[in-house]
C-alpha cells in the first residue's frame, strides 16, 4: 500500500485535475472554462478532500450492532454540519438580526445582481429576459389581440429589422451599431460590452460559448419568424371568416326550428332583405341581435316536445318504485342515509365498525353499575321508556317501593275478570266527583260556537274570494259564520284560503298553512261531531294530506297533539270505570276519523313513525283496555281493528290486540257464557256478561248501513235495528277476522292465535243462533280452518340461533417474513398511528430545541465578534494616536536636540 | 222540632249555664243539635257551648267521681242526669261525624277528643293513688261512629283523624286498635254479619297508617297528659327492664293482654287492675304490636269473608306490615286464609304468593305443590292484570334457582309465551327480558328457541296447554312460535327486543326490574314525547274515499282515473267496510 501523499497523488491524477500538469495550456484556455466546469472541479477536489481527511468524518461506534439496519446518524460529518448552519444562519438570522430595529430596508432588486456566481454576460441575459417578461406581463392583453404586433425597434423611424440580415450572416461585429442601440433601447447599461472579455481569434477553437450578440439575434430571429406566421394564420381566418360569413344566410334557415319559423319567417326575410351580413357596423349589430335571439330559441326549444307516453309511464314507474324501495326500508327500520350509500369504500365500513364498537363500549360502561351481580341488559336501548317505576327500579328487591308503584299504577291498565263487578261497585259512590270526559278541543268547538243552527239562506252566489288565513278553528268557525257561507261552500273556501296562501306568495305564509293545517283537522273532527257530512270530510282529509305532504313536521306535531288528547280523554274515561256504562272509553266518530285520516296521510307502514306508532299504540290500547259494555262498543272495536288493518297492510306487522277483539267480539254476539269452556287463551273479560248483545236467529241479511246509523240502530230499543245491527256487526267481523288471517299466516304464531278464534267461531256456530250470517260463518270458518291446519301441517321447531361460528381468538405470535426492526409492526392501526404521530412530535420537539440552541450560539458569537471588531477598532485608533503622540514627541525631542546640538556648535 | 234558634238564643243559653246553676238548658242544646232544620253555624256553635259548659261540669266533678263519699240522692240524681246527657252528647257527636258539612265532622271530631281528654285527666286525678287512666266508654262512643256507619268515613275526618290522633298520639292508636278489634269480635258470628263499611273503614287507615313505631323510644307522644307523665316515669324505669323485656318473648306480652281483656269482656266492669295494665301498656312497643297485628287478624278472620277488594287491598300490604309480627300459631293460620286465597286464583292469588313467599322463606312455612299451584297461576288473565309486575317479581325468584329442573322452568316459559300471544306490548315487553334471563339461567331450555329434531307438522309442537303439572305438559318438545311472532310485532319497541331472541346469546342478564313497570299509557307517553328528527314520511298512495262507502260508489263513478285509484286501495279494509 502506498503512502498517503502517494494515494493523494494518483487520486488527483486520475481525477485529471492536477493544475500543474498543463501549466501552457491552461493560460491558452482560461476564459473559455465554463462555469459548470469550474464546478465540476470543484466538486472533485472536494469530494478527494473528504475521502481522504477522515478528520472531518464522525463515526458513531453501534454497541449491538444488527446487520441490515441503517441507523440514522451513525456516520456525520460535525464541522461540515456546523459550517452549513452557521451558514445558513449568516443568510437568514443575521439579516434578520442586523434589521432588528430598523423599520424600512433597501431591496436590491437589479436582475442577476445577488447572484455572484453569474458573470456579467448572463447576468445581462437574465436582465433581458426579466424585462421581456416583465413587458409581455403588462401588456399581454394587448398582444393577444394585436394583430399589428406593434412592438418593433425602430432607430430613428427606421426599422432595426433591417439588420437582421446582417446577424444571420454570421458577422461577428462589435462595433455593430445596431447592437448597441439595442442595448441602449433596453435599460441604457451600453457600456456593458467593454467589459466583455470575448476573444474570437481562435476560429479552431473547440464550440464556445455563444456572445450576447448572437443570443440576441438568435431571439429576434426567432420572434420574428413567429410574428411572420402569426400574420398568415390570420390572414387565413379571415379568408376563412368571410366564407362563413358569406355562407350563413344559407344556413340561418336551418337553425330556426320548423315551428319557430312560420311566424318569425317573415320577419327573418324582411330583415335580410333589408340588411344582409356585410360585415359593416350596422351588419354588426344585426347579427349580434340575431346570435341572440338564437340563443333564446335555442333554449326554449326542449319544453318544446312532449314526452312520449312509454317515457311518462316509465317515469311514473321508476317513481312508484324508487317511493315503493324507500317505503320498504322504512318499514323494515333501515337508517334513510345509510342506504343511500350502502357500501361507502372501506374507510366508510370501518369509520361504521368503529362507531358500533364505540357504542357498544358506552353500553358496557353505562351498565357498570347494575342492581345485580351481572345484569347490565336494560331497557332504554329498546326505547321503551322509563317506564312506570321510573327512578324506583333500582330497588328490585326492596319490595318497600312496590306498593308505591302498585298505587300509582291502579289508573292505568285494565283489571281482570274477578274484579270488575268489585271496582263498578267501588266506584258507585264516587261517580259524581269522578273528572268527566273532556275532549278539550273537540267540545269546546262545539260548545263555544253554537252549532250553525241558523242555515244561511243566502245562496251560494255571494262566496267571497278572499279569506283571512285563520289561526284556530274559533276564526274559521267566525267567517263562515259572518260569511254565511253554506256546508256545501266550504271545499271552495278551504281552496281559495290555499290558493291565497299559497306558501310561493309570501314568506310567513309556511306558518299559516301550519296553522291552518290544524284548524282543518279542528274542523274535520267537529263535523264528524256534528254532522257527518262526508263530502266535506273527504275534502277536508285531502287538504290535510296535501298540506302535511308540505309541511311534515308541523303537521306531524299537530297530529301528536290530537293523539295525546285523545289519550287523555281515554284515560280519563278509563279511571271513570272501564266497565261503566257512562263512562266514555271507546272512542267516537270524531276520534275514529282522526285515526282514519293518520293511516291515508302519514307512512304508518313504517318500523317507527312519530305519528303512526302513537296511533296504533293507542289504537291497541282502546282495543285492551276500553271493556266491552254494548253492541255500540263492538262496533267502534271493529272499525278500530280495520283501522289498525289499514296501517299495517304494507308492513303485515302483528297486532295481538285485534285477535283479542275479534275473539271476544264473536264470543259476545254468540251468546256464549263464561261457564262454557271458552277455548284459548286469550283474555276474554266481557265474555258472558252481555247476554242481550247476543244474537238470536236473525233473519235480516246484512246492509251498507254507515257508521252513524249503525251506532243509532245498535243503540235503539227497537228489536228490528237491533237485529240489523247485530247482523252487520257478525258480517264485519267474519270479513276483518278473515282478512286478518290473511294478512298474518305468515306469522309463527298464527296457529296459536287463530286457532282459538277458529274454536270460537265454532263453538259459536254450533250454538246456532247465527240466522242469516251463518252462511257466512260456515265460509270463514272453513277458510280460518284450513288456514290454520296449513300452518300446522307445515310448522317446524324455531332455529333462531344459526349463527355463523366465531373464530376462536389467536394468541400464536404473528410471523412476518421480511422483518425489519426499524419499521413498526403494531396490528392496531390507530395506536400505531398515534405512536408515529408522537414520534414525530418528539422528533420535531427536539429539532426544534436543538435549532434554537444553535441560534443562540450564533447569536451569541455573532455578538462576540462584534464586540471583538469594535475592541480591535480601538485599539486601533489607540494605538494609532500613540504612535502618532510617539512620532510627535520623537520629532519634538529630535528637533530639541538638533537645536542643543546646534547651539553647542554654535556655542563652541 | 219546629222552632227556630238563631245564634244569640244559643248565646242567651250558655249565659244563663254558666252558673251551672241551671243545667236544664243542656237539654234543650242537645235537642238543636239533633233538630233537621237547623242551621249549620248554630249547630257549630251549639257544639262549643256543649263542649265548654261540660268540661266545666267535669272538672268540678258533676258527672263522674266517687260515689261512695257523701253524696245525697239529689246530687246522685243529677249526677246520672248529667251522665245520661253526657252519653248522648256523644252520641250526637258520633252522629255528626258523618255530617254534609265539612267544617260540622272536623269540629264534632276535635270537640268529642278534647272532652275525652278532659274525662281521662279526670279520672286519672281521681283514682287513689293518682294513676293514668283512660275513659274508655268515651271512646268507645267516638269509635264506633267513626266506623260504623251506613256511609264510608268521609276523607277529610279520615285524614284527620289519622294526622291528629292515630298518627300521632300513641295512646289514642293503641286504643283504636284495641276498640277496632273489639268490634270486630262483637260482629263475629254469622248470624250478626259485619256492617258493611267497617272492613274498608279500618282497612283505609291501616293503609294510610305510616306511623307505627320501630322503636322504644319512638312511642312518646300522647294524648291524654297523665299518660304522657306516666310515661316519663317510666322511662327510667323501663330503661332498667328493657334488656329483661327484650329477652322475654313479647308475645307473652300480648297473650296476656288478651287474657286480661277477655277478662274485661266477661265482667264488664271496671276493674282497675287490668284498667292499670291496659293503660301501662300504651308504653309498651311490643303491645303496640301485637295490637296492631290483633287488629289485622281479627279482621281478616271474618267468618262471611271480606269482599274481594278488600280482600286485595289487605293482601297488597299484608306481608309487609302483618307477617314479621305474627307469633307462630297466628302465622299458622294466616296461611291457610293465604292458600284458600292463592287456590282461588285471580287477582288475588297473585297478591297472596308474596305473603306466602315471606312465611316460606322466614317461617318455614311447608307449601305442598308449589310449583304446580304457580303453573296454575299463570292463566289466560295473568298477563293482562294490573299487579302482573309485582307477580313477575316474584316469579323471578320462585324461578331464579339453577337447581330447578328443565323441564319445570321449560313448561313455564312455554305457557307464558303462549299467554303472550294475546298480550299488549307492556306485557310482551315485560316477558322477553324474563325468558331470556330463564334460558340463560337454564341453557337446557334452549331447545325451545333452537330445536334440530326434524319434525314437522303436529309433531313439532307437543306442548299441551291444558295439562295442570308442567312436568307432564312436553313443554321441551316445543318452540317459543309465539314470542318468535312478536319479532314482527306492530311496536317497533317490541320488535326490537323481541330479536334479541335470535340473536347471539351473549347478552348478559337484563335488569329485568327496567321492563317491568311499564304500560300502555307509559309507552305512549315515551312515543309521543320523542322528538322529531326526520321528517316524517308519508303516505304514498292515493287516498280516495277515506271516509268509506265507495263500495256503492265504485259502481256510479265515472272517472277513470278514480275508479282505478279505488280499485289500487283495495287492501284498505275500512274503505270496503264502513262509511262514516
Amino acid at each position: 500500500m502506498p503512502s498517503q501523499l502517494k494515494q493523494l497523488q494518483q487520486t488527483v491524477q486520475n481525477a485529471g485535475i492536477n493544475k500543474h500538469q498543463q501549466p501552457n495550456k491552461r493560460k491558452f484556455e482560461g476564459t473559455s472554462t465554463t462555469p459548470s466546469d469550474k464546478e465540476k472541479k470543484k466538486k472533485v477536489s472536494s469530494d478527494i478532500h473528504s475521502k481522504f481527511n477522515k478528520f472531518d468524518t464522525q463515526v458513531q461506534r453501534l454497541k449491538h450492532n444488527v446487520g441490515g439496519r441503517k441507523v440514522i446518524g451513525s456516520l456525520g460529518a460535525p464541522a461540515k454540519a456546523k459550517q452549513a448552519g452557521i451558514d445558513s444562519r449568516k443568510e437568514a438570522l443575521l439579516p434578520a438580526l442586523q434589521n432588528r430595529n430598523r423599520t424600512g430596508q433597501f431591496k436590491d432588486r437589479r436582475f442577476g445582481e445577488q447572484d455572484p456566481t453569474l458573470d456579467e454576460e448572463d447576468r445581462m441575459l437574465e436582465r433581458y429576459q426579466a424585462e421581456k417578461a416583465n413587458t409581455g406581463k403588462r401588456t399581454r392583453n394587448n398582444a393577444d389581440y394585436n394583430l399589428e404586433d406593434n412592438d418593433e425597434l425602430t432607430h430613428y423611424g427606421q426599422s432595426l429589422a433591417l439588420n437582421d440580415d446582417f446577424a444571420n450572416a454570421g458577422l461577428a461585429d462589435d462595433d455593430d451599431p445596431a447592437e448597441s442601440t439595442r442595448f441602449d433601447a433596453f435599460g441604457g447599461f451600453g457600456d456593458g460590452e467593454e467589459e466583455e472579455p470575448i476573444d474570437y481569434s481562435h476560429p479552431d477553437a473547440p464550440p464556445r460559448r455563444k456572445t450576447k450578440a448572437e443570443v440576441m439575434e438568435e431571439l429576434i430571429t426567432k420572434s420574428k419568424a413567429h410574428k411572420m406566421e402569426r400574420q398568415q394564420q390570420r390572414e387565413d381566418d379571415d379568408a376563412l371568416r368571410e366564407q362563413v360569413d358569406a355562407d350563413l344566410d344559407d344556413i340561418k334557415g336551418l337553425l330556426f326550428d320548423g315551428t319557430a319559423e312560420n311566424d318569425k319567417e317573415k320577419e327573418r326575410k324582411n330583415r335580410e332583405r333589408n340588411a344582409p351580413y356585410k360585415g359593416d357596423k350596422s351588419g354588426n349589430e344585426d347579427y349580434d341581435q340575431f346570435v341572440r335571439q338564437l340563443a333564446f330559441d335555442r333554449r326554449a326549444k326542449p319544453t318544446d316536445r312532449l314526452k312520449s307516453d312509454a317515457e311518462v309511464a316509465f317515469e311514473a314507474r321508476e317513481e312508484l318504485e324508487k317511493n315503493e324501495k324507500a317505503r320498504l326500508l322504512r318499514m323494515r327500520g333501515e337508517d334513510d342515509s345509510q342506504v343511500t350509500n350502502p357500501t361507502g369504500g372501506f374507510a366508510a365500513k370501518r369509520q361504521r365498525a368503529r362507531e358500533e364498537e364505540e357504542e357498544a363500549e358506552n353500553e358496557s360502561h353505562d351498565d357498570e353499575n347494575p342492581s345485580d351481580d351481572e345484569q347490565v341488559e336494560n331497557a332504554e336501548s329498546y326505547g321503551i321508556g322509563k317506564g312506570l317505576g321510573g327512578d324506583d327500579s333500582e330497588q328490585s328487591d326492596d319490595e318497600d317501593h312496590e306498593d308505591v308503584n302498585e298505587e300509582g299504577e291502579n289508573y292505568q291498565d285494565g283489571d281482570s275478570d274477578d274484579s270488575e263487578d268489585s271496582i263498578a261497585e267501588s266506584n258507585e259512590g264516587e261517580l259524581g266527583d269522578m273528572p268527566q270526559k273532556n275532549d278539550a278541543p273537540v267540545e269546546n268547538l262545539v260548545s263555544s260556537k253554537k252549532k250553525s243552527s241558523k242555515t244561511p239562506s243566502n245562496t251560494s252566489s255571494n262566496l267571497p274570494y278572499t279569506f283571512e288565513c285563520p289561526s284556530n278553528h274559533d276564526e274559521f268557525m267566525d267567517i263562515v259564520e259572518s260569511n254565511n257561507i253554506q256546508p256545501s261552500q266550504i271545499p271552495i273556501m278551504i281552496e281559495r284560503i290555499r290558493t291565497l296562501y299559497h306558501p310561493e306568495l309570501g314568506e310567513e305564509n309556511k306558518a299559516k298553512l301550519a296553522l291552518f293545517n290544524g284548524v282543518l283537522l279542528d274542523h274535520l273532527l267537529y263535523t264528524a261531531s256534528t254532522s257527518v257530512d262526508m263530502k266535506i270530510m273527504e275534502t277536508i282529509s285531502r287538504h290535510i294530506e296535501q298540506l302535511t305532504k308540505l309541511l311534515p313536521i308541523p303537521s306531524a306535531d299537530i297530529f301528536k297533539q290530537k293523539l295525546e288528547l285523545l289519550e287523555r280523554n281515554f284515560n280519563k274515561g278509563v279511571s271513570a270505570g272501564a266497565t261503566n256504562d257512562k263512562s266514555k272509553t271507546w272512542p267516537g266518530i270524531p276520534e275514529l276519523s282522526i285515526l282514519r285520516v293518520v293511516g291515508v296521510v302519514w307512512s304508518t307502514s313504517d318500523y317507527s313513525h312519530p305519528v303512526g306508532s302513537a296511533a296504533q299504540l293507542l289504537i291497541g290500547q282502546y282495543l285492551s283496555q276500553a271493556r266491552i259494555r254494548s253492541l255500540s262498543d263492538i262496533i267502534k272495536g271493529l272499525v278500530l281493528c280495520g283501522i289498525s288493518l289499514q296501517y299495517e297492510h304494507y308492513s303485515k306487522r302483528f297486532i295481538p290486540e285485534v285477535v283479542n277483539f275479534l275473539i271476544s267480539s264473536v264470543l259476545i254476539l254468540g251468546g256464549v257464557g263464561r261457564e262454557m269452556n271458552v277455548p284459548g287463551q286469550h283474555p276474554v273479560p266481557d265474555v258472558g256478561r252481555l247476554r242481550g248483545v247476543a244474537m238470536n236467529n236473525p233473519v235480516v241479511t246484512p246492509s251498507d248501513t254507515n257508521l252513524r246509523d249503525m251506532l243509532t240502530q245498535s243503540e235503539s230499543n227497537s228489536q228490528s235495528d237491533q237485529q240489523q245491527a247485530k247482523v252487520d256487526v257478525m258480517d264485519r267481523i267474519l270479513t276483518i277476522s278473515r282478512e286478518a288471517a290473511q294478512m298474518w299466516s305468515a306469522l309463527d304464531g298464527f296457529i296459536e292465535a287463530f286457532d282459538p278464534l277458529v274454536g270460537s267461531l265454532r263453538m259459536v256456530e254450533k250454538r246456532g243462533m247465527l240466522g242469516s250470517v251463518k252462511n257466512k260463518t260456515e265460509n270463514t270458518l272453513q277458510q280460518l280452518g284450513n288456514q290454520v291446519k296449513f300452518a300446522k301441517q307445515s310448522r317446524r321447531p324455531l332455529r333462531m340461533q344459526q349463527h355463523k361460528q366465531i373464530a376462536i381468538n389467536s394468541l400464536v405470535p404473528k410471523f412476518e417474513e421480511n422483518y425489519n426492526a426499524d419499521r413498526r409492526y403494531d396490528p392496531d392501526h390507530d395506536r400505531a398511528a398515534t405512536s408515529k404521530l408522537k414520534a414525530e412530535v418528539k422528533a420535531e420537539r427536539k429539532g426544534a430545541i436543538r435549532e434554537l440552541r444553535k441560534d443562540a450560539k450564533f447569536i451569541a458569537g455573532h455578538k462576540q465578534k462584534e464586540r471583538r471588531e469594535e475592541l480591535d477598532k480601538y485599539e486601533d485608533k489607540m494605538r494609532k494616536k500613540v504612535d502618532q503622540l510617539g512620532d510627535e514627541r520623537a520629532e519634538e525631542k529630535s528637533e530639541q536636540k538638533a537645536k542643543a546640538k546646534f547651539k553647542k556648535m554654535a556655542g563652541k | 222540632m219546629g222552632f227556630r234558634v238563631n245564634s244569640d238564643k244559643i248565646l242567651e243559653i250558655e249565659r244563663s249555664l254558666s252558673s251551672l246553676s241551671d243545667l236544664n238548658p243542656i237539654q234543650d242544646l242537645l235537642g238543636y243539635l239533633n233538630a233537621d232544620g237547623v242551621d249549620g253555624r248554630v249547630k257549630h256553635k251549639t257544639l262549643f257551648v256543649l263542649q265548654r259548659v261540660f268540661s266545666t261540669l267535669l272538672v268540678n266533678g258533676r258527672i263522674l267521681g266517687l260515689k261512695s263519699t257523701s253524696d245525697n240522692e239529689a246530687i246522685t240524681l243529677t249526677k246520672k242526669w248529667l251522665l245520661d246527657k253526657y252519653t248522648r252528647f256523644f252520641n250526637t257527636l258520633g252522629t255528626l261525624f258523618h255530617s254534609t258539612e265539612h267544617s260540622l265532622r272536623i269540629t264534632s271530631l276535635h270537640i268529642s277528643m278534647s272532652l275525652l281528654r278532659t274525662e281521662s285527666s279526670y279520672i286519672s286525678n281521681k283514682t287513689v293513688p293518682p294513676s293514668p287512666q283512660f275513659a274508655i266508654d268515651s271512646f268507645r262512643r267516638i269509635v264506633r261512629p267513626l266506623l260504623i256507619n251506613k256511609k264510608p268515613m268521609f276523607d277529610d275526618v279520615r285524614s284527620e283523624w289519622l294526622d291528629k290522633w292515630i298518627g300521632k298520639c300513641d295512646d289514642i292508636r293503641y286504643f283504636f286498635f284495641k276498640e277496632t278489634i273489639h268490634l270486630f269480635r262483637e260482629f263475629d258470628a254469622v248470624s250478626s254479619p259485619r256492617p258493611k263499611h267497617l272492613t274498608s273503614n279500618v282497612l283505609t287507615l291501616l293503609e294510610n297508617l305510616h306511623s307505627m313505631p320501630t322503636h322504644q323510644s319512638e312511642i312518646d307522644e300522647f294524648w291524654v297528659p297523665e299518660i304522657a307523665r306516666q310515661e316519663k316515669e317510666q322511662v327510667k324505669e323501663s330503661n332498667l327492664e328493657q334488656s329483661k323485656q327484650d329477652n322475654q318473648d313479647w308475645t307473652a306480652y300480648f297473650d296476656q293482654m288478651i287474657a286480661d281483656e277477655e277478662e274485661e269482656k266477661e265482667s264488664k266492669a271496671t276493674d282497675k287492675n287490668s284498667k292499670k295494665n291496659k293503660v301501662r301498656d300504651t308504653i309498651s312497643l311490643s303491645a303496640h304490636r301485637a295490637m296492631y297485628s290483633g287488629v289485622w287478624l281479627t279482621m281478616l278472620k271474618c267468618p262471611t269473608g271480606l269482599d274481594v277488594n278488600e280482600n286485595r287491598r289487605a293482601l297488597i300490604v299484608l306481608h309487609q306490615l302483618v307477617i314479621p309480627f305474627l307469633k307462630p300459631s297466628e302465622r299458622a293460620s294466616l296461611a291457610d286464609w293465604l292458600s284458600d286465597c292463592c287456590d282461588a286464583g285471580g287477582v288475588n292469588a297473585l297478591l297472596a304468593l308474596n305473603s306466602l313467599w315471606r312465611l316460606m322463606r322466614d317461617h318455614n312455612l311447608d307449601y305442598p305443590d308449589f310449583y304446580k299451584r304457580l303453573y296454575a297461576l299463570c292463566d289466560r288473565n295473568v298477563l293482562h292484570v294490573l299487579y302482573r309486575a309485582r307477580f313477575f317479581r316474584m316469579l323471578d325468584l320462585f324461578l331464579s334457582s339453577t337447581h330447578l329442573p328443565a323441564l319445570l322452568v321449560a313448561a313455564f316459559i312455554k305457557r307464558l309465551s303462549r299467554l303472550s300471544i294475546s298480550a299488549s306490548p307492556a306485557a310482551i315487553v315485560m316477558l322477553i327480558p324474563f325468558t331470556y334471563n330463564l334460558l340463560k339461567r337454564h341453557p337446557g331450555c334452549m331447545h325451545l328457541i333452537h330445536s334440530d329434531r326434524a319434525v314437522q307438522g303436529v309433531d313439532a309442537d307437543m306442548y299441551t296447554f291444558d295439562e295442570p303439572d308442567p312436568m307432564q305438559s312436553n313443554a321441551l318438545d316445543s318452540s317459543l312460535w309465539e314470542l318468535a311472532s312478536h319479532q314482527s310485532h306492530y311496536h317497533s319497541s317490541v320488535n326490537r327486543l323481541a330479536l334479541i331472541l335470535s340473536q347471539v346469546f351473549s347478552k348478559p342478564n337484563f335488569a329485568l326490574e327496567d321492563f317491568l313497570d311499564h304500560a300502555y299509557k307509559t309507552m305512549f307517553d315515551t312515543e309521543i314525547r320523542r322528538k322529531i328528527k326526520t321528517t316524517p314520511a308519508t303516505y304514498d298512495g292515493k287516498s280516495v274515499g277515506v271516509f268509506g262507502g265507495h263500495k256503492r260508489k265504485l259502481d256510479s263513478i265515472a272517472d277513470v282515473d278514480e275508479k282505478n285509484a279505488i280499485g289500487s286501495i283495495q287492501g284498505d279494509i275500512v274503505a270496503q267496510l264502513f262509511e262514516f
